[in-house]
């Protein structure tokens, strides 16, 4: 038997061809291994969407990756184009982005003539059944393909340009083969063979023709004429392609001639950035030294001995890092907010940093928390590191506004998100294309016979086989990348959704793997509130409000934090009372315990157990105390690990880093193997018994990839201490900030109004002639804004307020006259309570609003109508209304119209629950707020009730779950029996029974 | 004209390492393939019933123009069209 003609493919599309090809890059290395291919192209339609994990993949496997795309050109056809060098991928990249800006979102278009200058560097295959020779040479019009193919000739050069011949056993496939040969030889110019690849494997043919359906909107049964004949489009062997062109072994032979040419890998690491704009007689390094110097009394009034020589070693590492531009670059962003009155603080890593404090990047002060600076960047480590800065969230766009202004959309643009379908999107777009009844889709036509049907299964199996294909291009968050040289010449842009925004076609993680700088520019709506607040009672700056307020710290101790930043959650109060938490690091430690991974890695009940003094604390070794004193012997932060391999391990701390970041790599034991023989030497060095120092590392190792840096969550405590500071001193404020910034944080606005009325505030409910369009304050009270009401928009709100402008309204009839709204909308606005200020009853507002009206320019007329005596609504209608409308009521709470009868059955609420002992059985009633089942608490699931006088917390264990979930699921009030569970201040109900209530 | 069979009739194949036929029986009568004209492969309707075949337009020895299918779901032969 001969052995297979060695073949490489040079035109393939993966899932980043989207809505088009069905297999991930991964998946199509993987085939090309097995398939023993030296090298494999990648030539998704427009795009290099894929490009990194491409590459990534094809290491794994130790295959070449050849990038490229298939370009739609100006005429609609396609041109497959394959990078050979550096010069190549800039112009792909720029010929790409010409393409996507010529078209509307999601689409491209090469203008005409750009091709022209473009070239170099690339190589041009002429494409699929769709490129501009072979649909003409399909019709048979052999004069204008032949001009088509000179023209391509000239433009890539005779040894650059190659007709590309496909052959997927079509009936016309052999003939137009032929021509295309006979073509390739008048013009003298090679031919190729391509497979023009949609997916790895045979089996995925169905899933392409589901994925064209979605993206022509079409039902499989009606697109025929659109879906692809056969599934001959599949990743072929040499054999395999040896059918098609057995005449013509040069096509097969070609390919591995030209895969010898495309060498390049794209290779960033550390970017060459805009060049931030510094006064004369400074250069970048001198001027970041200046406006630190220049900061320190401002920032570090009475600065520790050792600020100096901190600062004068970071500046140094900056400097050698080449980094001093991009500090001020991120400077500058934040000085510009700052300006504008925008509050805004560095998270992560970068907190770390003296220079970064100075900078005010960071809101925390490295040297007064011990942080440590080689965590955020080294001299082992010299990459760039990722700067991320919270702003108020509503003000965000102002600064990614100021950004694009300063650097031009040519050298900034945001990074992109692939929206991948995910089981919903998925259901939803399958089942349409299989033409299946809405009910069946949505799940609720459960009695369908369509489960045991053939159609069911298919549908279930392209349901699952679809989810993780990206849908669609989107904007991420705000992911901002800069470049010096223009952007088009490293990575494709192209339009985002919104008017004006670009993104590059890589999203975070490639940009991340790539090296490129990302600068993440996040929206932070507790800053947004915070500032509002803040400003509400006059305080203009927060930094300056007393740092160790005692009755800040108390606050937080007794739990008492609905609404404060982070602490405020159900898991946080079990927690905050136990740690009795007096000053800044306790928040910073509470911050980190209560997260998935310290969860998960068993280090919050040691940690408790030793705070509360109920276990010794515990070093595995004397070394280690001042590393790991400040959480009692247990590792919670990610600069500790750094501390440990220093203190024991005798690293440098960027080597510490290093080791943190195997620990926390993917393939944790490949990455840290290397690691470990270091570490124990060195213990070995500082006298440390081998077993020690190997228990020491087994324990690093169990931390690695729960971790959370010290530095992030000592930001976040700075906003969790001016959050609770607000709370304490200016509750009405802190409150109505909260209720206009949502959503946020972890609680509802109704749970928010009902913790304000816990705190003595009124709130107010809607009114048609004192609201304005947010929530205010109204002397000592909070009103509640119209556009609390639902349906209710900005445009409702302007005329209302402006026709209000003129004078009050004094009935429905003149608002109705005045304001002309949807009916709908003046009915949410009754069943809110807005008119309630005007005298009539909702239900007699109703009644008349179905009434006729006059219209706004004729003569109040009053139409004659039948008298009807209508009862007005009942207390627990008039809730129902409010909940619907305004999602909250700020009557008396739900549970108060029960609250009698619950007392006779001897049904206990929040505070008769916190009087009962530990080990009683109680029964309590009450509305749920909350509903949890984390993924680490192994099936139980956490329940809050809440009533007139606070919150009771329930744990249901998985069995108990299972035989009340319908009840808990749907009912908003509960009756639940169970143990009463307290540990200090925590009281917790361990369900057994429960029953509806109303 | 040309006789059609809608379903195709079974016939027996000899076909050549690569799947191409050389012979053929049908309805008890032997036939050689002189050549292949065209082949072309279809693979449809997956979602309901799914058709898998691969064609072929050839000339016997006997200087008729047939059209074959191999239902490669199946691995069966059938003769769908016989150009008179």
């Amino acid at each position: 038997m001969n052995p297979s003609p060695e073949y490489v493919e040079l035109h393939c599309h993966s899932h980043f061809s989207l809505l088009d090809g069905a297999s991930s890059p991964e998946t199509l290395i993987k085939r090309a291994a097995e398939l023993r291919m030296p090298a494999l192209a990648l030539t998704d339609h427009d795009a290099v969407y894929g490009a990194v994990r491409f590459h990534q993949a094809a290491q794994k496997y130790g295959i070449r990756p050849i990038f490229g795309s298939e370009l739609t050109l100006h005429d609609h056809t396609h041109l497959t184009l394959l990078v050979e060098n550096a010069t190549g991928w800039a112009n792909l990249c720029e010929l790409i982005s010409l393409a996507r800006h010529n078209a509307p979102k999601g689409q491209a278009r090469l203008p005409d003539g750009a091709l022209e200058g473009h070239t170099e560097g690339l190589i041009g295959l002429s494409g699929c059944a769709q490129g501009g020779i072979s649909k003409v040479l399909r019709r048979g019009d052999w004069q204008t393909a032949r001009a088509v193919a000179g023209h391509y000739r000239e433009v890539f050069g005779r040894e650059q340009f190659w007709i590309e011949l496909q052959h997927h056993q079509h009936p016309g496939d052999d003939a137009l083969v032929y021509k295309l040969v006979k073509l390739a030889e008048q013009i003298g110019v090679g031919y190729v063979a391509t497979q023009n690849v949609h997916y790895a494997h045979r089996e995925e043919s169905a899933l392409t023709d589901v994925l064209t359906c979605i993206r022509q909107g079409l039902k499989l049964d009606a697109a025929a004429r659109v879906l692809r004949p056969n599934s001959e489009y599949y990743l072929k062997s040499g054999t395999e392609m040896l059918q098609g062109f057995r005449e013509y072994p040069a096509a097969l032979q070609n390919t591995l001639r030209i895969a010898e040419r495309c060498q390049f890998i794209p290779c960033y690491g550390l970017q060459e950035l805009p060049n931030f704009p510094i006064p004369a007689g400074f250069d970048p390094v001198a001027y970041l030294r200046h406006l630190c110097l220049e900061a320190l009394p401002h920032r570090l009034p009475q600065p520790p001995s050792k600020t100096s020589a901190v600062l004068e070693y970071e500046l140094a590492v900056i400097a050698r890092s080449g980094l001093s531009n991009y500090f001020l670059i991120v400077w500058d962003m934040v000085r510009y907010a700052r300006e504008q009155g925008i509050r805004c603080q560095g998270r992560g890593s970068a907190a770390n940093s003296l220079v970064a404090y100075l900078l005010g990047i960071s809101p925390v002060n490295p040297i007064a928390h011990d942080l440590v600076f080689e965590r955020f960047l080294s001299d082992e480590r010299r990459a760039t590191p990722d700067i991320d800065i919270d702003f108020q969230a509503d003000r965000r766009e102002e600064v990614i506004q100021y950004v694009f202004e300063r650097y031009g959309t040519d050298h900034a643009a945001m990074a992109s998100t692939l929206v991948t379908f995910r089981e919903r999107l998925a259901r939803r777009e399958v089942g349409k294309i299989l033409g299946l009844p809405e009910a069946v889709i949505e799940g609720k036509d459960l009695h369908s016979s369509l489960p045991a049907s053939p159609l069911h299964k298919t549908y279930e199996r392209l349901c699952q086989a679809i989810q993780g294909i990206p849908r669609h291009l989107g904007i991420h968050n705000g992911g901002m990348i800069l470049t010096g040289t223009p952007l088009t010449s490293r990575l494709p842009t192209e339009p985002a959704t919104m008017p004006d925004r670009v993104v590059v076609q890589w999203d975070k993680e490639s940009l991340e793997d790539a090296g490129l700088v990302k600068i993440d520019l996040l929206g932070l709506r507790m800053l947004s509130a915070v500032s509002e607040a803040a400003h509400e009672v006059g305080l203009t700056d927060l930094e300056t409000i007393p740092p160790d307020d005692p009755e800040v710290y108390e606050l937080i101790a007794r739990a008492d934090t609905v609404g404060v930043f982070q602490v405020e959650s159900r898991a946080q109060a079990q927690v905050l009372p136990l740690l009795q938490p007096t000053q800044f690091e306790d928040l910073v430690v509470s911050i980190s315990l209560i997260r998935p991974g310290p969860v998960q890695g068993n280090m919050v009940h040691p940690y408790l157990r030793r705070r509360l003094k109920l276990e010794p604390v515990h070093y595995f070794h004397p070394l280690l105390e001042p590393a790991l004193r400040e959480t009692l012997g247990v590792i919670l932060f990610q600069e500790q690990v750094l501390k440990v391999a220093r203190d024991l391990g005798g690293f440098t701390p960027g080597q510490g880093e290093l080791l943190r970041r195997a620990l926390g790599s993917k393939s944790p034991s490949e990455a840290v193997a290397g690691f470990e023989a270091a570490f124990l030497e060195g213990a070995a060095k500082k006298g440390a018994p081998l077993e020690v120092a190997a228990k020491v590392f087994t324990a690093l190792k169990a931390f690695g990839g729960y971790s959370f840096p010290k530095s992030h969550a000592a930001a976040f405590a700075v906003l969790v201490y001016q959050s609770a500071w607000l709370k304490r001193y200016h509750p009405a404020a802190f409150y109505t900030a909260l209720l206009n910034h949502q959503p946020m944080g972890f609680w509802s606005p109704a749970v928010l109004v009902n913790d304000a009325r816990r705190h003595g505030i009124c709130v107010l409910n809607v009114d048609m002639n004192h609201s304005q369009g947010v929530c205010t304050l109204e002397g000592d009270a909070i009103r509640l804004g119209l556009g609390y009401v639902s349906q209710v928009s900005e445009r409702h709100l302007k005329l209302i307020l402006a026709a209000r402008a003129d004078r009050p309204f004094t009935d429905l009839g003149d608002f109705c006259r005045r304001v002309k709204l949807p009916m709908r909308i003046t009915e949410n606005l009754i069943l809110a309570g807005a008119f309630d200020g005007l005298g009539a009853s909702r239900r007699d507002l109703l009644w008349e609003l179905g009434s006729p009206r006059a219209q706004s320019d004729e003569l109040a007329f009053i139409f004659p109508t039948d008298p009807v005596n209508l009862t007005a609504f009942s207390r627990s209608e008039c809730l129902r209304g409010e909940y619907a409308t305004l999602g909250l009521s700020t009557g008396e709470h739900p549970m108060a119209l029960y609250r009698e009868k619950l007392a006779a059955l001897g049904i206990l609420g929040s505070q008769g629950l916190g009087q009962s002992k530990s080990g009683s059985i109680a029964r309590v009633g009450g509305q749920v707020v909350m509903h949890q089942a984390p993924p680490t608490a192994k099936g139980h699931h956490f329940v809050t009730l809440e009533d007139e006088d606070g919150m009771m917390n329930l744990i249901f264990r998985p069995q108990v779950y299972a035989r009340f979930h319908e009840m808990v699921r749907k009912s908003p009030l509960l009756v639940v029996e169970g143990e009463v569970q307290k540990r200090g201040a925590v009281v917790n109900l361990l369900a057994r029974r429960v029953w509806r209530l109303g | 004209m040309t006789r059609f069979f809608a379903e195709g009739e079974a016939i027996l194949m000899v076909c050549d390492a690569e799947g191409v036929p050389l012979r053929f029986t049908w309805r008890g009568k032997d036939h050689t393939v002189q050549v292949v004209a065209v082949r072309w492969q279809v693979d449809e309707g997956w979602f309901q019933a799914r058709v898998w075949r691969e064609y072929f337009k050839v000339a016997t020895e006997g200087h008729t123009l047939i059209l074959l299918f191999h239902d490669l779901l199946g691995d069966r032969w059938y003769l769908q069209r016989v150009y008179d």
